[in-house]
């Protein structure tokens, strides 16, 4: 059940239908949970099996571990705990991968298992792992309510593409009432909407592009390939950063506040800015339960160089069982590693920026060569395409993205100087989307204005007056219908 | 304004309440019908300003094998112009009998020659003078005097050309017919015409014109035809249905090897029976961007051409021409800047390539 397809817009307003009947919080969040239920068994009712594993076993063994005084029994019950997560997720996503690799190792028959990968297993395999982290190192108190705790793990908005969310953002905010609020639903709509924008005018619009050229990239020029991957960086950026727009804002209209995952990362300066951006609550994960643990830079050079590389692999390989996942991962690390090398000073001139940002992209765009394409003869074909800018292949200027280039652009620009002109009335603000610029025009009587936080965004209300707000979600929706592409796909990150 | 909402907000926003002092003693009911009035008033005057922002660059084209027989027939001018930007960006001219403008002069006294087909006939994609038609009749006119009439059918089949036969050659007389075939027409559409083929090849036909449906799809059809927004809306949530849909699965080879033969023994005879000896069929194969064979395309060319051999009818496939354009100079026939490459209508150079394909083919008449 896609965000964006007609079978989700049903199951969203029964869903709302009961979540309105509902009197209290427990009905409320009861309504949730039966609906995460439903809205993930809708896959494979099968795979509410596994989810429900995770959901007992963390359960148990954090209120174990927060019960037990013994130091020795709490990293045994831990390791219980990660070794199930893991092993579960071992089990579905790397068996084919790892059998594939060692049959052509020792040149084996090619062998397989029948093995379905369970839509969102990478996601909620590292938020429950979180969960046991975090009250292990009791910077959490463990659930006492295994009902409270399931709807944690299946929340549905959440739960099959993130953002990941973390136990500790999530469990305090379940003492809300839930009860119907105007203006989340405003805020909310407000979100979906940008998400929606983003996804099916311009991920999905980009997508036939992308994937013909990634399909046979020898077909095809070098300025055709260069092209491509453009298109890609702008594709894989819209859908997944649309997907938790969604998420967000759906999240926003039943109650709960989730993370910001994205902050405009293809305006980074260097690659360390580049994660500060990108997919924020998958690095910020990593940073917290894999590149800390392990020393983080606190060991010497060397130490911090292998545990960069090493994180890096493993978020490589979190994306997918293929080494060209794991390649990506590889050339982020070695970026992080050289960024950390060259020292963290930040460009003073105009120039050494721009050149700096020129080199943060081109080397983004590189390393999304591996991720995208299939294989590594592929891969390699279009970069040597790209490279000696091969003019045999047909050309295909694809016009689409010639519209939409100057567009994110423009939002971007906008974006920035959005967030300035705001950062310097309110202090402190990192990011505001568009319509903040039309602020004035919708008044601000009665404004309440909390300290902004770095990674929370700031999200502009629609315009609050009925007959503006009737005027802007119409005219966008049709505008969004107009532009978008003539089919819709399932979002990339479904397949991690 | 509720305070525990911001109190249990974690996230840091900025939104401005509605001011109190205007709305403080009005009843909640009154209250609440204003604030939905007004949502809606707005919402139907962001419809009608996207509709006046669309409404010029909006146009249907429903030319319906029916309008063949009018009293406008003799127009020699095209009355009907289109802009599309869907595949390509062209603007294309239409006759009152449907019929594509090749943007030359017609010349009068001069034989006729018909080209029909399906929209790859229509080719609303390309401008007039790039139709294959419009090429064909300049580079037969540097030999003789010839007039080119082509008929495209979006969505049609051979019984719609079938059915058509008697009115075009009464009218037309044409000197050759050739008749432009693809993958489309072996895949089901709702026809005009529906045709049973007898094993002599006599083909029986019964009227089922679609177009005559009533009911609530024939209302939206007409909505669509005066509405930009109404179109969009209805085109968009058809997408949204069809994408929900699963696609059907593909049935093993030997059917579709079967269905091949069977679909061009009688599409064959009947083009034959229909149109005599002065009958042509171009087939336009699917030559994707890599230049590789789709199996089940090869299978229908294989069966059109045999059966054109075992009748006697000149047939050719675009199939070797297509395939050596895109291997020797980068060509492809088919597909556009804003659309899927080697996928789609014909563009520019794939019309070239029919046009050369028709042309070699009327030369051996």
């Amino acid at each position: 059940m896609v965000f964006t397809s007609i079978a989700f817009v049903k199951f969203f307003a029964l869903f709302a239908c009961l979540f309105l009947l509902a009197r209290n919080r427990g009905q409320r969040q009861l309504v949730v949970l039966g609906a995460s239920i439903v809205f993930y068994g809708s896959w494979n009712a099968r795979y509410l099996l596994l989810l429900a594993t995770p959901s007992i076993i963390d359960y148990y063994c954090a209120l174990k571990i927060e019960a037990t005084e013994s130091p020795r029994l709490r990293k045994t019950i831990l390791f219980i705990s990660i070794a199930s997560n893991l092993g579960l997720l071992a089990y579905f996503k790397y068996t084919n991968f790892l059998l594939s690799t060692f049959s052509e190792l020792l040149h084996l028959p090619h062998r397989t298992l029948d093995i379905l990968l369970p839509v969102g297993i990478s996601f909620y395999t590292f938020k429950t792992m979180s969960y046991t982290v975090d009250v292990y190192r009791g910077e959490l108190r463990a659930c006492r309510s295994w009902w409270k705790y399931a709807m944690f793990v299946t929340y549905f908005p959440e739960l099959v593409a993130g953002p990941i969310v973390r136990a500790s953002v999530f469990l305090p905010q379940m003492g809300r009432s839930l009860r119907f609020d105007g203006n989340r639903l405003l805020l909310g709509l407000q979100i979906i909407l940008l998400g929606v924008t983003k996804k099916i005018v311009i991920a999905d619009r980009l997508a036939p592009f992308a994937d013909h050229v990634f399909a046979a990239p020898g077909s095809f020029d070098g300025m055709t390939n260069a092209l491509a991957v453009v298109a890609y960086s702008l594709q894989i950026y819209c859908d997944f950063s649309g997907y938790s727009d969604i998420a967000i804002g759906i999240s926003k209209i039943i109650g709960y506040d989730l993370p910001e995952n994205f902050n405009m990362p293809y305006l980074a300066a260097n690659l360390t800015d580049f994660w500060r951006r990108w997919h924020i609550t998958l690095s910020s994960w990593l940073r917290d339960y894999l590149y800390i643990p392990l020393g983080g830079n606190r060991k010497g050079k060397t130490r911090t160089n292998i545990n960069l590389i090493l994180t890096m692999l493993l978020g490589g390989l979190w994306h997918g069982a293929s080494w060209t996942f794991v390649f990506w991962g590889l050339l982020h690390g070695i970026g992080l590693m050289f960024h950390k090398y060259l020292g963290t000073r930040k460009p003073t001139s105009r120039l050494s920026q721009l050149a700096g940002w020129a080199m943060t992209y081109g080397y983004v765009c590189l390393a999304w060569i591996f991720f995208r394409a299939s294989s590594f003869p592929l891969a390699l074909t279009m970069l040597r395409k790209i490279v000696t800018l091969d003019a045999t292949g047909v050309r295909w200027v694809f016009t689409p993205l010639l519209i939409i280039i100057p567009l994110v652009v423009a939002a971007h620009f906008i974006g920035v100087h959005a967030a300035r002109l705001y950062a310097t009335a309110r202090r402190g603000a990192r990011k505001v989307t568009a319509p903040a610029l039309f602020e004035p025009l919708y008044g601000t009587s009665g404004t309440i204005v909390r300290k902004p936080s770095a990674a929370a965004g700031i999200y502009v209300l629609l315009p609050i007056q009925p007959f503006w707000n009737g005027f802007v979600v119409a005219a966008w929706v049709l505008a969004v219908f107009s532009f978008s592409a003539t089919s819709s796909n399932p979002f990339i990150y479904f397949q991690f | 304004m509720n305070r525990a909402f911001y109190q249990e907000f974690p996230l840091s926003f900025k939104t401005a309440v509605r001011p109190r002092d205007g709305w403080r003693g009005l009843p909640r009911f009154r209250a609440r019908m204003r604030t939905a009035s007004l949502l809606l008033l707005g919402a139907v005057l962001a419809m009608l300003s996207v509709e006046m922002l669309l409404h010029p660059f909006y146009g249907t084209l429903r030319s319906s094998p029916f309008a063949v027989p009018t009293t406008i027939l003799n127009s020699d001018l095209p009355i009907l112009a289109l802009r599309q930007c869907i595949e390509g960006c062209a603007e294309s001219h239409f006759y009152a009998d449907g019929a594509r403008a090749t943007g030359n002069v017609q010349l009068r006294q001069a034989p006729t020659g018909l080209i029909i087909g399906a929209s790859f006939v229509q080719a609303k994609q390309v401008v007039d003078k790039d139709t294959m038609g419009a090429i064909v009749e300049q580079a037969l006119r540097s030999r003789k005097e010839i007039n080119v009439r082509q008929y495209g059918y979006d969505a049609q089949s051979i019984p719609t050309y079938v059915g058509l036969a008697p009115i075009l050659l009464q009218k037309w007389n044409p000197s050759w017919v050739v008749v432009v075939m693809s993958r489309v027409d072996w895949s089901k559409h709702p026809s005009v015409w529906t045709m049973r083929v007898s094993p002599d090849g006599v083909p029986g036909m019964t009227l089922t014109d679609p177009s005559q449906s009533h009911g609530i799809k024939s209302a939206a059809r007409l909505l669509g035809d005066s509405s930009a927004v109404i179109a969009t809306l209805y085109w968009r949530f058809r997408d949204l249905v069809a994408s929900s849909d699963s696609p059907p699965s593909g049935g093993p080879a030997t059917s579709i090897a079967q269905q091949s033969e069977t679909v061009a023994r009688d599409y064959v005879a009947a083009l034959k029976y229909s149109f005599g000896d002065r009958v042509h069929i171009l087939y336009l194969a699917d030559v994707g961007i890599t230049g590789d064979n789709d199996p089940n395309d090869s299978l229908r060319e294989t069966a059109l051409l045999t059966e054109c051999a075992r009748r006697k009818v000149p047939c050719v496939s675009s199939r070797e021409l297509m395939t050596d354009e895109l291997k020797r100079n980068y060509t492809p026939a088919r597909g556009f800047g804003n659309s899927i490459m080697g996928e789609g209508h014909l563009n520019a150079a794939g019309h070239r390539m029919a046009a050369s394909l028709i042309e070699s083919l009327i030369s051996k008449q």
